[in-house]
């Protein structure tokens, strides 16, 4: 829980400048890492579904809850592994995975929350559009939050080699 | 921490105690690792690894152990971190290991998804950060 959770706080000429910079990170300090995840999560959903719509997505409200110099650390041997940075970085990966697979399903998920990350341990079902096999693995990963905002995910694929099959021509 | 979830972090850090004593002595004794696990335990490793699929039961986790030993001649654990929720505690730490054929050095970020019943381990799921990387170590 956050320490200013139940507390009131009335903030003054909250509409501009440093008052609406305290508003801000007043709100965004009432979430505990699993809440905003959870709200990463409606996000990201949201910009997934806009962009199979339309090919175009929004990134705006991706840029509530991630931080700008957020950082998403793929293991090396993926195909779409490798560190990605920013805005610019998370919407790079995001087209890589779209160009690997046509179907990501998270399902199952459970939370284990401590300090300022959260653990997610989940169901993994991806489906290739390069060869049309599917994997169907456990997956887990570790997001840091600061201030409210996602600054750094960590994910644990079960078997690296699966995806580098699923890439494969 | 509630003192349940406390009780199930110690059970963790002797059960990585006990592995790394059981791999140092070079196999052998198995009874320490074996206080720390349920009878009904069950381990899950990824299948792409020489020591891939299920083990279950005292036996079998031993069978698994000896199957490891037979790729890391040692195993340490460290910065574990515990997150506990009811009865999983999901444990971040970094694992360094040497290759045995090959005498390579490996180090990677390890989660492992434990779940514990009365003090001892019922379920353990291990998510390494790349297999892919670990099967290269592990190539003569």
């Amino acid at each position: 829980m956050s320490k200013l959770a139940g507390k009131v706080a009335v903030v003054t000429g909250a509409s501009k400048g440093i008052g609406a910079s305290i508003a801000e990170q007043l709100a965004a300090s009432e979430l505990t890492p699993k809440d905003a995840l959870l709200r990463f999560y409606e996000a990201e959903a949201n910009y997934m579904k806009a962009f199979q719509g339309n090919g175009v997505a929004s990134f705006d409200e991706m840029r509530e809850i991630l931080a700008p110099d957020v950082v998403l650390h793929q293991s090396p041997d993926l195909p779409f592994g490798g560190d990605y940075v920013g805005y610019e970085g998370y919407e790079r990966w995001a087209a890589t995975m779209g160009s690997i697979f046509d179907k990501l399903e998270v399902t199952e998920r459970q939370f284990f929350e401590r300090a300022d990350k959260v653990i997610v341990v989940c169901r993994f079902i991806t489906r290739s559009r390069i060869n049309g096999s599917v994997q169907d693995l456990p997956m887990a990963q570790v997001v840091t939050v600061r201030n409210g905002k996602i600054v750094d995910f960590r994910p644990f694929y079960w078997n690296v080699p699966a995806y580098v099959a699923a890439a494969a021509r | 921490m509630s003192h349940k979830e406390q009780q199930s972090a110690e059970t963790l850090k002797r059960f990585y105690e006990a592995e790394s004593a059981y791999l140092v002595s070079g196999g052998g004794d198995f009874s320490g690792v074996a206080a720390t696990l349920d009878p009904d335990c069950v381990i899950f490793q990824p299948t792409s690894l020489p020591y891939g699929g299920e083990w279950r039961g005292h036996s079998g986790f031993e069978a698994w152990v000896k199957a490891f030993a037979e790729q890391w001649s040692s195993l340490e654990v460290k910065n574990s971190e515990f997150y506990p929720n009811g009865d999983v505690i999901v444990s971040k730490s970094h694992v360094s290991a040497v290759a045995k054929s090959t005498g390579r050095d490996a180090d990677w970020p390890l989660l492992q998804f434990f779940r514990v019943r009365n003090g001892k381990i019922v379920e353990l799921r291990p998510f390494h950060w790349d297999t892919a990387r670990m099967l290269d170590a592990l190539k003569p």
